[in-house]
């Protein structure tokens, strides 16, 4: 597990809702880049590492589907199904009978994926598939300042003004516009311009909203 | 609307109130319009309801006004100020001076001030036996709130919750923090569809607000909806200030 110990209690509680409320055994919840680079937020046991780390690995998965169209993908037999076969293999060998995965967004903004494993196939109730949603739409913020804290993009104790985090929203909203691309995209090309320059997306946001940063005159 | 005697008005708002709850309404202007509510019955300017988020943290989902001076300083309320002492301890917070409040929170002390605020009246909103959120009143003279405004007010942020509850139906418990995740989620539309009539039509962010409610409005549409409809382009920006941008020069 990739998680730093003082990074793993956040993640349990962000992860608790889904193992207490879904008929799940294991959980991940990631951050990804549209380039498909990932930060493991928090993986509840070794499968969900696993499974989380396959897709890396192989370049494919029910992860990726999830995240680049923003819906949830479901996988209720990993033994029958066809549409990833390296990732199902690997999968099979996890004793992951069931992978249900969930997309992470603020907004119109995805910026990760929640995967749940369970060791005995089956359907996932149309119930149980929305409480999964709305659980994925509750964590997505607090996940996505997780990430921001372990790539050491922000303070890691949580010092960070409350205010400059609505700026990061009014932010992706001009530079969606600036870039002609959707929240998702906007807020990736936010960071990588955060990364490349060794800034804080926060700082990044907050230029944008100031207007001293107009991503339309950007040549990143 | 009947007379202006504050009981009328008093009585007209939970008309009001009752009406929204019996058919489609958006949370985020309920909850905005049952804070402008106090500012027209008691001794208060402004207002905030901040719901808990899953992470554990204050989040401001609606205010009397979104200009930023005023929601400062209540997200600042919600890091080291009333707001969130009220949250942790579950009773109301009420600062009757707020520059009295000696070395507690200097930043909510120098912020509110700055922006003329004297008073703060931190109020729970409870579900059951959890505390799901704050209601915070400002006030621009010191004093403390009459027990008949406490009363008033606390009725009004327990009407919060069941407005926030009611937005769906709901079928079981779960459901309950599902009502409150969608309102904070909301919040995260509306301020990126900010963000989009900001740029798209130079305007302020607490003008893209007014621009996003009128034209919610106007169209019979949440504003959940019409903050979707912006953020994906569905809607040109033009468009949706188009009212706003009107209304502006008929002034």
């Amino acid at each position: 597990m990739t998680s730093p110990t003082g990074m793993e209690q956040g993640g349990a509680k962000l992860a608790a809702p889904f193992l207490a409320l879904l008929p799940v055994d294991g959980v991940a919840i990631s951050i990804l880049n549209t380039d498909r680079r990932a930060a493991l937020v928090y993986a509840s046991d070794a499968t969900a590492t696993v499974l989380e780390e396959a897709h890396f690995d192989l370049g494919e998965g029910p992860v990726f589907d999830s995240f680049e169209s923003e819906t949830a993908v479901f996988v209720p037999a990993v033994a029958a199904d066809r549409r990833w076969p390296h990732f199902l293999s690997r999968a099979q060998t996890a004793n992951a009978a069931a992978v249900f995965v969930f997309p992470l967004s603020f907004g119109a903004a995805c910026v990760g994926t929640v995967l749940c494993y369970r060791a005995e196939p089956g359907e996932l109730s149309p119930a149980a598939a929305e409480l999964g949603m709305d659980l994925s739409r509750a964590v997505a913020g607090p996940a996505f300042r997780q990430a921001m804290i372990l790539a050491r993009d922000e303070e890691p104790d949580g010092s960070t003004p409350g205010e400059l985090r609505r700026e990061v929203h009014q932010a992706t909203g001009m530079v969606l516009l600036q870039l002609d691309v959707s929240a998702t995209d906007a807020v990736a090309r936010m960071r990588a311009y955060a990364f490349s320059h060794g800034v804080t997306l926060r700082e990044v946001a907050h230029d944008v909203v100031a207007r001293r940063l107009d991503f339309s005159t950007v040549n990143d | 609307m009947s007379g202006t005697s504050r009981e009328d008005k008093i009585n007209d708002a939970f008309v009001a109130m009752t009406d929204a709850l019996m058919k489609d309404y958006d949370v985020v202007d309920l909850l905005s319009t049952l804070l402008t509510l106090c500012t027209e019955i008691m001794p208060v300017t402004a207002g905030g309801i901040l719901l808990v988020d899953a992470a554990g943290e204050l989040e401001l989902v609606a205010s009397t006004s979104e200009e930023a001076e005023v929601v400062e300083t209540m997200i600042i309320a919600a890091g080291a100020g009333p707001c969130i002492d009220c949250f942790t301890s579950g009773a109301p917070v009420i600062v009757a001076d707020i520059a009295e409040t000696g070395d507690e929170w200097p930043r909510f002390r120098v912020t509110a001030a700055q922006q003329g605020f004297r008073s703060s009246y931190a109020l729970p909103m409870r579900l059951r036996d959890e505390v799901v959120g704050v209601m915070n009143l400002l006030g621009t003279a010191p004093g403390e709130l009459s027990d008949r405004d406490r009363g008033i007010a606390q009725s009004l942020a327990d009407i919060a919750v069941l407005g926030i509850l009611h937005e769906r139906n709901f079928r079981r418990p779960e459901s309950i923090s599902e009502q409150l995740h969608l309102a904070l989620d909301t919040r995260i539309l509306i301020e990126q569809a900010k963000g989009v009539l900001s740029h798209g039509q130079q305007l302020t962010m607490a003008e893209s607000f007014d621009a996003l409610r009128g034209y919610a409005r106007a169209q019979g549409l949440t504003l959940r909806s019409a903050a979707q409809l912006a953020v994906r382009r569905e809607v040109s920006t033009a468009e949706i200030v188009a009212d706003f941008a009107r209304a502006a020069t008929t002034d």
